[in-house]
């Protein structure tokens, strides 16, 4: 199903580089990791639905221990794999819920319990004599930048985020900036914030609306 | 205009008399130096009325003689030239280290040591520096590289105190790194009272008939 509004991806550095222009300092990296620190509070303050991405990912298994890359949320299944990137053998997956709802998946499914624990961070095989050299894995994820250090955000986050780093400098600089300018960002970044938490929730509606729509109209409903 | 224009312009004034018993470099000397101290406090009035600092007063060389530190992955070297202050949230006239000339993004300067120890463990903004921190210490630079990997020179661009101190910077030649307009506004300051107090040293060996201290004194 395609999706309601396809927005690039931009990586966060973007909203560092506006603001330090917006602020009148763009030479220097002095306020960089102050600014930058700000920039992630923005995001975290927004928490927008619209960055959260299934993607499917390999991981080495280094000791029994898979550890997952930055970003990485929760894993939904996974399978082995060999070192050319070929998933082999049974998915598994925590269906935990799925049996605390009466749920349950047998055929070609196989439990965490037995062979690995998920710690959160990483899987760890209880036996690594017997763990695969790598794990091919569906996870939920925040996108990584190229250098897996810092999300990225979409493209129409940038201005919020941009006017919450300049509304956050010119209160800890209160004299250099004039209160037009103060009063200017602080309004842009509360309305920009408004409108990302507002427009993500619609999409992720419409992006989800067959689901919706089966809730709202069930032909049928079996019981076993 | 080049320095030495801008030194002989500043020499036409006769500002604090004439210095007839000093040989000619000694004058040219002095006249450099009320001329650098007379640049950077233009510069900061100018910044204070119109929060902007000009491009012509940066400057830019390469650093080669880069030492390792005691810990690993650390670097250090000495600037050939105090950087300028600037008010805040400047801070200072220092535009960036780069590792190479135009394709990687500069180091990060910290503000001091002690959050560049706290940023090192920090759980997140320890993520923030892409490709290494530095920290500034009077002329010593001290940093990291990415990759813990000490670089083999650096290009810095900054705004230097002393502009005539760079590598291979010829008086007579290179530009003084001052804005156009910028020598009447030494003028006005080497000319005001704040000017003669700040930038000229008092002088009690002077010959010259032009100072009132001294004609006061006969």
């Amino acid at each position: 199903m395609q999706e309601h509004g396809n927005y690039n991806f931009t990586p966060l550095e973007n909203c560092l580089v506006q603001a330090k222009e917006e602020l009148n300092i763009s030479e220097g990296s002095i306020h960089d990791v102050w600014l930058m620190s700000k920039a992630i509070e923005a995001v975290r303050s927004m928490n927008p639905l619209s960055l959260l991405i299934q993607e499917n990912i390999e991981i080495d298994v280094v000791d029994g221990v898979a550890q997952f890359p930055a970003g990485v949320i929760t894993v939904f299944a996974f399978r082995y794999c060999d070192h050319n990137g070929f998933a082999y053998g049974n998915y598994f997956g925590s269906f935990d819920w799925l049996d605390r709802c009466n749920c349950y998946i047998e055929e070609g499914y196989v439990g965490y319990g037995n062979s690995v624990v998920y710690t959160g961070d990483a899987i760890k095989f209880i036996q690594p004599a017997m763990a695969p050299e790598k794990i091919k894995a569906s996870v939920l994820m925040r996108k990584m930048d190229a250098d897996n250090k810092l999300f990225m955000i979409r493209d129409y986050m940038e201005e919020p985020v941009t006017m919450f780093m300049c509304y956050r400098f010119a209160n800890r600089f209160i004299r250099n900036y004039t209160p037009l300018q103060y009063e200017d960002w602080k309004s842009r970044w509360i309305a920009g914030r408004g409108a990302v938490i507002s427009g993500d929730a619609q999409r992720d509606w419409f992006n989800k609306r067959h689901i919706n729509a089966r809730m709202m109209h069930p032909k049928r409903i079996q019981i076993f | 205009m080049t320095t030495y224009e801008a030194i002989a312009a500043i020499g036409s004034w006769n500002i604090g008399g004439v210095y007839t018993e000093e040989d000619s470099s000694q004058v040219q000397g002095r006249l450099l130096n009320m001329l650098n101290v007379a640049r950077l406090k233009v510069m900061e009035m100018n910044y204070m009325r119109e929060r902007y600092l000009s491009q012509e007063y940066y400057q830019k060389y390469e650093a080669l003689d880069i030492m390792e530190g005691s810990c690993k992955g650390e670097f250090v070297f000495n600037l050939v030239s105090p950087i300028a202050s600037v008010p805040e949230p400047k801070r200072n006239g220092m535009d960036g280290i780069f590792m190479d000339c135009d394709t990687s993004r500069p180091l990060t300067e910290i503000g001091s040591e002690t959050l560049l120890r706290q940023y090192k463990t920090h759980t997140h903004l320890s993520t923030l520096v892409k490709h290494g921190v530095y920290v500034r210490t009077g002329l010593e630079v001290m940093g990291y590289a990415l990759g813990n990997k000490k670089p083999s020179k650096l290009l810095i661009r900054a705004i230097f105190s002393d502009p005539t101190k760079l590598p291979n910077f010829n008086i007579n030649t290179d530009p003084y790194p001052a804005p156009d307009g910028f020598l009447s506004d030494v003028k006005k300051l080497l000319l005001s009272d704040e000017g003669r107090k700040s930038v000229i040293p008092p002088d009690n060996i002077s010959n010259s008939k032009n100072d009132m201290r001294n004609a006061g004194a006969r």
